[in-house]
């Protein structure tokens, strides 16, 4: 299920250990992954494009956030992780 | 002036005590200059200068005092120092219109979650977002910083207080 505006948008549910796509149409060239109050980790944006492995801290049912910009310029990216699917 | 003493011994008596007196008069009007030297006046220690570094250490001193004390009196603590961001997101929690701090909400929950959870006064602009966005209308925004406030809230003891509880089930409803 995808999630955002125009500007950052990707997937609102991942897995534990997958790696999610987000699309980026602003001039930021990186993005921001946070959970908690961990410092943040940040991602290269390619061609409009950032990969994100998802934090492997994260538990199943947790959450973490991918931010681009700042004040009102500010977008996010809520995910839910869940459990990684049995083959 | 004519002769000398020779010239006087050899003039009768009336004519030299007259050719003497002539010339005392004329000895006692001569001018003659005279100079005065002393010494140059001890040289007082320049007013102007003291009047000008007296003026720059008061505004230098009057900058270093103002500015930390006008922190503190924007809603520091006493011997806090608050950066930019900080002053700004209190501003928003407890002073700006609602306006501008829907306009900032996400900018405002990212913060708080991940930098000032531990910070008392900016949970007071989560309770007017979060009553604003309980008032709002239906919209998938609303929704989506519903979410946002909600999982911003769990992550945090003062988010997930029981004096809040009943704010976050109304949030979690919000559909």
């Amino acid at each position: 299920m995808q999630q955002g505006s125009g500007e950052l948008s990707g997937p609102s549910v991942a897995a534990t250990g997958a790696t999610i796509e987000v699309t980026v149409t602003t001039p930021d060239t990186s993005v921001q992954v946070i959970f908690g109050d961990a410092a943040p980790r940040t991602y290269p944006v390619v061609d409009g494009k950032a990969q994100i492995p998802v934090p492997p801290e994260v538990p199943p049912g947790g959450y973490f956030r991918v931010v681009v910009g700042k004040r009102k310029s500010f977008k996010y990216l809520l995910v839910e992780v869940t459990e990684p699917s049995s083959p | 002036m004519v002769g000398g003493d020779a010239y006087l011994s050899s003039c009768p008596p009336a004519e030299a005590w007259k050719m003497a007196a002539v010339r005392a008069k004329e000895s006692a009007l001569k001018l003659e200059p005279v100079y005065l030297v002393e010494p140059l006046p001890e040289p007082e220690p320049s007013s102007r200068r003291a009047w000008l570094s007296l003026g720059l250490a008061f505004a230098v001193g009057g900058l270093v005092g103002f500015y930390p004390g006008l922190r503190v009196g924007q809603g520091g603590t006493s011997g806090e120092v608050v950066d930019d961001e900080l002053q700004h997101l209190r501003w928003l929690a407890v002073e700006a219109p609602i306006s501008d701090l829907k306009a900032e909400a996400g900018y405002y929950l990212h913060l708080l979650g991940w930098k000032y959870a531990g910070e008392e006064l900016l949970w007071r602009g989560f309770d007017r977002l979060a009553a604003e966005l309980l008032a709002g209308d239906a919209s998938r925004e609303r929704v989506e910083l519903a979410k946002f406030a909600v999982a911003i809230a769990g992550q945090s003891s003062m988010g997930s207080s029981a004096s809040r509880s009943h704010l976050i089930g109304a949030l979690r409803a919000i559909k």
